[in-house]
């Protein structure tokens, strides 16, 4: 079975990945002929799984995409913290602030 | 590309909230006559059809009834308390500001039971090289003391870890010096099946503040069917122990030390599910005031037999609902017990505060909430990560204690990677859904399931149950009575922690 599939729709990308998940006895080629793609498989039920699973992939990339502001902003925040290099930083402001309340009371 | 974009720039317009309306970005979802809405701040309400029509259309007026609730929750957009919501979700997501605090060792893979759902990748107790050495150990609790969080949890896990114990005593030693050194405090736990324990351990583990924790699964019958201890009996075992050091727990006053009160877990499998009433009865006789019921996951032993002992989300929510409901008609009468999942998740809603749940966090708490320490000194971003490596996939390895300084561990590719893929924004079903705020995703689990980190959460068994758990809590929270046995729950961690 040979199916031309529709790049609109489905991103090469999200074939890719979705082969990758759901493929693992490598029953499916994906073939690239100039501008087309197709997929090349003999099992019925797998490719019906692949193509639900390359809508999915397609799906989670563009909001991805979409929402790469927030996610870089959290994980980078997340890892930041965890390694603790925030506070790192923040050390040399502690000692001026002391030095200077020391100064103070003199 | 260009018109493949366009196509679902315009889908996701249609999907956005209506700004015509000037509400703000809210989510909802229906549940028989009631919409539940929330928003990211972690705020929700529940409310009528014609209200939530009204809130859509902009037609809740200043001197509405319903106005002052939700403008304070940050539901409308002309009046909202910037400085509060922030605050609200800097407390919901807490986590985020700060390292791994829970530190799990796996003393040993060595186990005399034989749980029939088995997740830990145990072996026989005869089987050799399966401890942790007290190098590793020390290796261990010195990166755990690296973590960027004040208050760490140090958890002793196995295997059984009492079949460790010169180790394990050594450990706690070891740690309480740290915690003099970093000035750190630590929080430490033991996680056993209660059948090594005598009197001189349980003496040494109360006097140094270790919390003690053991697994019940019901009734005696029950509880030996699934907990299979080949040289005994493995209900006796767990409650005589129960009973010993809750007698220690209750009779503590005037101690130099601190004795915690046992605390045992739950774990639901096919045979568990007629036996609500029952399951809950036994937690009472044996004066256990906080009951978790975990949803067994298809790992380790348990996803080889998933036939026997599994069930689907339907199943096991049937059974969640009924043992839930019969937790709140005690709770009515007087009688104080807690459904630990729902006493988390009740945290988030109610109070928007973390309860340290990993598991349930955008990005989940892979690596960045907790990391496992397996015998041999390898490092996993978490304890399910470690049973996944035990049979064979060690995708959620970061590396070994031997080889990595902490700042490595944290900056590996696992751990990005877990990070990266459990962030509920880039999740088809998760970004839309009125749980959000409140829920995250599994790698691990994700991984077991459907061989991608990512998941798909319109088909994962996970998501419809705490889906289902979320729908369950919601159903109650708008009843009074059910809301003040929420409120009690709530307030008497509180008073406990008080005390202590």
């Amino acid at each position: 079975m040979n199916k031309a599939i529709d790049k609109d729709i489905y991103a090469p990308e999200a074939l890719e990945i979705a082969k990758s998940i759901i493929d693992r006895d490598n029953k499916i080629n994906i073939i690239r002929k100039g501008n087309k793609i197709f997929i090349s498989t003999d099992d019925d039920i797998l490719f019906k799984r692949f193509m639900n699973e390359a809508l999915h992939q397609d799906l989670r990339l563009s909001l991805t995409r979409k929402n790469f502001n927030i996610i870089r902003l959290i994980t980078t925040k997340a890892i930041a913290s965890a390694i603790g290099k925030e506070n790192k930083e923040k050390k040399p402001t502690k000692v001026i602030r002391r030095n200077n309340k020391r100064r103070d009371k003199r | 590309m260009t018109v493949r974009s366009k196509k679902l720039g315009k889908k996701n317009t249609a999907v956005k909230p209506q700004n015509k309306y000037n509400t703000p970005q809210i989510r909802w979802r229906r549940i028989g006559a009631k919409y539940i809405v929330t928003n990211d701040f972690g705020r929700y309400v529940v409310i009528g059809e014609k209200d939530f029509n009204n809130l859509l259309a902009n037609k809740i007026k200043s001197d509405d009834k319903l106005y002052p609730l939700l403008a304070s929750n940050g539901f409308i957009k002309n009046n909202m308390d910037f400085g509060d919501l922030w605050s609200s979700w800097q407390k919901l997501n807490s986590y985020v500001f700060q390292g791994p605090s829970l530190h799990i060792l796996v003393l040993t893979l060595r186990c005399n039971y034989k749980c029939v759902y088995c997740q830990s990748g145990s072996m026989n107790e005869d089987a050799k090289n399966m401890d942790m050495s007290w190098e590793t150990a020390k290796k261990s609790i010195d990166t755990a003391f690296e973590s960027n969080v004040n208050n760490i949890s140090v958890e002793f896990q196995g295997g059984e870890p009492l079949m460790n114990w010169d180790v394990m005593k050594k450990s706690v030693k070891y740690i309480k010096e740290c915690e003099k050194k970093s000035g750190k405090k630590a929080n430490i736990a033991l996680v056993s099946n209660f059948s090594l324990m005598d009197q001189e351990k349980a003496k040494f583990l109360m006097e140094n503040e270790v919390s003690l924790c053991t697994s019940l699964d019901g009734f005696e019958k029950l509880n030996n069917k699934l907990r299979v201890y080949p040289n005994g009996n493995s209900y006796k075992k767990a409650a005589s122990w129960i009973k010993y050091l809750t007698d220690k727990y209750n009779s503590q006053h005037g101690n130099m030390f601190k004795i915690f009160k046992p605390s045992a877990l739950t774990t639901i499998t096919k045979e568990t599910l007629p036996f609500y009433k029952e399951i809950v009865d036994e937690y009472l006789n044996l004066n256990l005031e906080t009951i978790f019921l975990r949803p067994l996951s298809p790992i380790g032993f348990a996803r080889k037999s998933w036939n026997k002992i599994g069930y689907n989300s339907d199943e096991f929510l049937k059974f969640y609902e009924k043992a839930f409901d019969y937790i709140i008609s005690l709770n009515k009468k007087g009688i104080m017990i807690k459904e630990k999942m729902a006493e988390m998740l009740l945290k988030k809603i109610i109070k928007n505060e973390d309860p340290g749940y990993v598991d349930l966090r955008c990005p989940c708490g892979a690596g960045i909430g907790q990391l496992a320490y397996n015998y041999n000194g390898d490092i996993y971003t978490c304890d399910e990560g470690r049973m996944i490596g035990w049979e064979g996939e060690e995708l959620f390895k970061i590396g070994n204690i031997n080889d990595m300084t902490y700042e490595d561990i944290i900056n590996s590719d696992t751990v990005k990677l877990c990070s990266l893929s459990s962030n509920l924004e880039s999740q088809v079903m998760c970004h839309k859904c009125v749980y959000r705020p409140y829920c995250g995703i599994c790698p691990a689990i994700n991984f077991e399931e459907e061989r991608s980190t990512v998941g798909n959460n319109i088909i994962s068994e996970r998501c419809k149950i705490f889906m289902g758990i979320f729908d369950i809590i919601f159903k109650r929270i708008g009843k009074k009575d059910c809301y003040d046995v929420f409120n009690k729950w709530l307030n008497y961690e509180e008073k406990t922690k008080g005390d202590k």
